[in-house]
């Protein structure tokens, strides 16, 4: 039976449709956007094209339809695309948007399900305040057993749990240390020019050519660093033979804000958006943060 | 002190490094470069530093010294 729970027009209610035919998805789906239809509200689907060939048929042609694929592609710019778009028209005038989405699970590697697992959790926080109805489809005949486990912690009515600690327990486990070839330097005030010529070279050694993103990246967190962490620090650049790999290692610092970078700055913000771009120019950014200081793992897939 | 810490500060110190002891962490910093240091903790059956950056078993304090060295031997005073 699919679990459709949760209540409130006004905030975001994000729920599960854990289905177990294609028949299952497609009612229940359905009745869930009806609800929206009756209240002029915006319909949404993101999914595989199989699952928006199900629904189109039973569906309004104002409703948008989006490929999971080319939406799902990493949790801080899904989060971008959903509030650009959502800021500009879902939620405009009073506006409220009704969202059917089905995540790629299969042919991600463990530490991108690890992170699509983390978005199940900041959605809860990134879209709490806006008028939002979310409903997460899940085929139970593929989902692998622990992304179920954090889909039932991550939405309501399910057996949830506060989004600070799923996502301090998806952080528990160390990052693996650096292989083969390292570059490596440390920096203090002053030596960011160099730092950048440092970085650019490094990646195109490791095969980066187009590094700019990664170069800016590297900056703001190295500027950080120096500004409110330790005051110096040091870069190693790697490969793991996919992608590109900056460490940018704080001795003392530490982080204290536990969704760092992943909620949207608004448009009137003097500062503070610094890691929210850095999380938007790469492919993947890690952080680990505690007593014994700060590391900051900055990933760019190699084309 | 953890008796895993106990191995790593015997295998830095070795190396010349400069050690700053705690019940559970080991300050680490290079004598001719200190302004940049590392504190190692250990977190079951890895000593990890940078909050969270695995530096080495615990199994092989020796390597991990040589590994800690290598990180502090590169930062610029």
């Amino acid at each position: 039976m699919p679990a459709l729970l949760g209540a409130g027009r006004d905030s975001l209610i994000h729920q599960a449709l854990l289905y177990g035919s294609e028949t299952e998805f497609t009612e229940e789906a359905l009745a869930f956007l009806a609800e929206g239809r009756g209240a002029d509200d915006a319909l949404v689907v993101i999914a595989p094209p199989d699952r928006i060939d199900l629904l189109r048929p039973g569906l309004p042609p104002e409703c948008e339809f989006r490929e999971a694929a080319g939406y799902f592609t990493t949790p801080p710019r899904s989060i971008a695309t959903a509030v650009s778009v959502g800021r500009d028209r879902w939620w405009k005038d009073g506006g409220r948007v009704r969202v059917v989405a089905e995540q790629v699970w299969k042919g991600r590697d463990p530490v991108e399900v690890r992170e699509w697992k983390r978005f199940e959790a900041l959605v809860n926080v990134v879209f709490a305040g806006t008028r939002t109805s979310l409903l997460c489809a899940y085929d139970l005949r593929t989902v692998p057993s622990d992304v179920m486990r954090i889909v039932e912690r991550t939405h309501h009515g399910l057996d949830y749990e506060p989004p600070a600690r799923v996502y301090a327990e998806l952080d528990r486990a160390p990052l693996l240390p650096q292989t083969g070839q390292v570059a490596h330097r440390g920096f203090v005030r002053g030596e960011l020019p160099g730092l950048r010529d440092f970085t650019a070279k490094a990646a195109a050694v490791f095969g980066l050519t187009a590094a700019m993103p990664l170069i800016m990246a590297v900056n703001e967190v190295a500027t950080n660093i120096i500004k409110h962490g330790g005051g110096s620090g040091s870069l190693l650049v790697w490969s793991d033979g996919g992608a590109v790999i900056c460490d940018l290692l704080d001795p003392v610092g530490r982080v204290e804000d536990r969704f760092l970078g992943f909620l949207p700055p608004s448009p009137d913000q003097p500062s503070g958006a610094g890691m929210w771009m850095v999380r938007q120019l790469c492919d993947l950014v890690e952080i680990r943060s505690g007593g014994t200081g700060t590391i900051f793992r900055l990933t760019a897939r190699l084309p | 002190m953890i008796q895993e810490l106990v191995a790593l500060a015997g295998h830095l110190k070795d190396l010349g490094l400069a050690i700053e002891e705690a019940p559970e962490t080991l300050a680490v910093a290079n004598p001719v470069a200190a302004t940049v240091r590392a504190v190692v903790a250990v977190d079951g059956e890895v000593y990890v530093s940078f909050g969270g950056m695995i530096v080495g078993s615990v199994d092989d304090p020796a390597a991990a010294a040589d590994r800690i060295a290598h990180l502090l031997g590169m930062i610029q005073p």
